[in-house]
């Protein structure tokens, strides 16, 4: 059974600005009576807790709004939240790490200049007679609207095709680095693969892989867990909306998620 | 800087901080809190306020 999710606004956001954001992380402290301190980390004691405000909602996004929070019974049932502020994404800068899952013949090599002066791009040789994918999959709701974007260079003309859920976009790939976006709904069934294609003997140079819930690309954020929060919850029991005229309401919606054991 | 918190685990991390008034570097200091408040405002327009601490033996 896929766990309830969030929901998004007519526009595709999933929240407007403000938003705030607190990450509470645990760290065991031991004072000693010599004053020393010992310290451990305990990671799973991490909450991280959203501040949702929403102003000059119509009539249609109110309604989507407070039937979430009835179906959710308050703070009583657990949701997928996808974090407005980050990248869905996780490793964004570790294509190498397990979460990607590359093509058997795509070959991988980091440390690559990248466009924003760093050294954090990757170069991507695909020395094989047919396309090999740089893939992640997240288990999130197909009918979402997102954006999926990317830095790509390549020393020779090429093309590349972006591919999110059943979506795909090609796009040219020139030597000096291009930001492709490529926004798009209705992705399939869940678990849903986002990434890369390559063509055949292509070498591309890539950088700052990132899917947003939102029609726009904003800028890149590195990530290491990604944007993707299973077992959310409302942090409140009591929903309160103010309408300030015809279709026209604000309410503010405050989330609590919880690394558990 | 919300990597950097998570990746440092809050307090408990330590790391070398450079002054910013001086550039004297100090090669042992860690967050004060495990608490990390983002305000974001707009579009790239992201606050939040950090309290570094040395830690001396």
């Amino acid at each position: 059974m896929t766990a309830p999710i969030y929901p998004q606004l007519s526009s595709g956001a999933l929240s407007q600005f403000p938003v705030q954001k607190r990450r509470r992380l645990r760290t065991v402290c031991n004072v000693s009576e010599d004053g020393r301190h010992v310290r451990l980390s305990d990671p799973t004691g991490t909450a991280t807790e959203w501040r949702l405000t929403y102003a000059d909602l119509t009539d249609v996004e109110m309604a989507t709004i407070r039937d979430f929070f009835a179906a959710a019974e308050g703070t009583l049932n657990s949701f997928t939240f996808l974090d407005p502020t980050g990248n869905l994404l996780a490793n964004s800068d570790e294509l190498d790490h397990p979460v990607w899952e590359a093509g058997p013949l795509l070959a991988l090599s980091k440390g690559e200049a990248d466009p924003v002066g760093g050294l954090s791009a990757w170069r991507l040789f695909n020395r094989s007679d047919g396309v090999q994918n740089l893939l992640q999959s997240l288990g999130i709701p197909g009918i979402y609207l997102y954006c999926f974007s990317v830095y790509v260079r390549s020393q020779t003309a090429t093309t590349v095709t972006v591919v999110v859920g059943s979506q795909r976009a090609t796009r040219a790939v020139t030597p000096a680095w291009n930001r492709i976006e490529f926004s798009t709904r209705d992705l399939g069934v869940e678990p849903i693969a986002f990434g890369l294609e390559c063509e055949a003997g292509s070498i591309l140079d890539v950088y700052g892989m990132q899917l947003e819930p939102q029609a726009w690309a904003s800028g890149f954020k590195s990530t290491g867990r990604g944007g993707v929060y299973e077992g959310a919850r409302l942090a409140d029991d009591l929903l309160k909306v103010t309408t300030s005229g015809q279709n026209c309401h604000s309410c503010t919606v405050n989330i609590i998620h919880v690394d558990h054991l | 800087m919300e990597e950097f918190f998570t990746s440092n685990s809050g307090r408990f991390g330590t790391f070398a901080f450079t002054d910013p008034w001086d550039g004297t570097v100090y090669p042992t200091c860690s967050l004060e809190s495990d608490d990390l408040d983002v305000t974001m405002a707009a579009e790239m327009n992201g606050s939040l306020e950090l309290t570094i601490v040395e830690n001396r033996q």
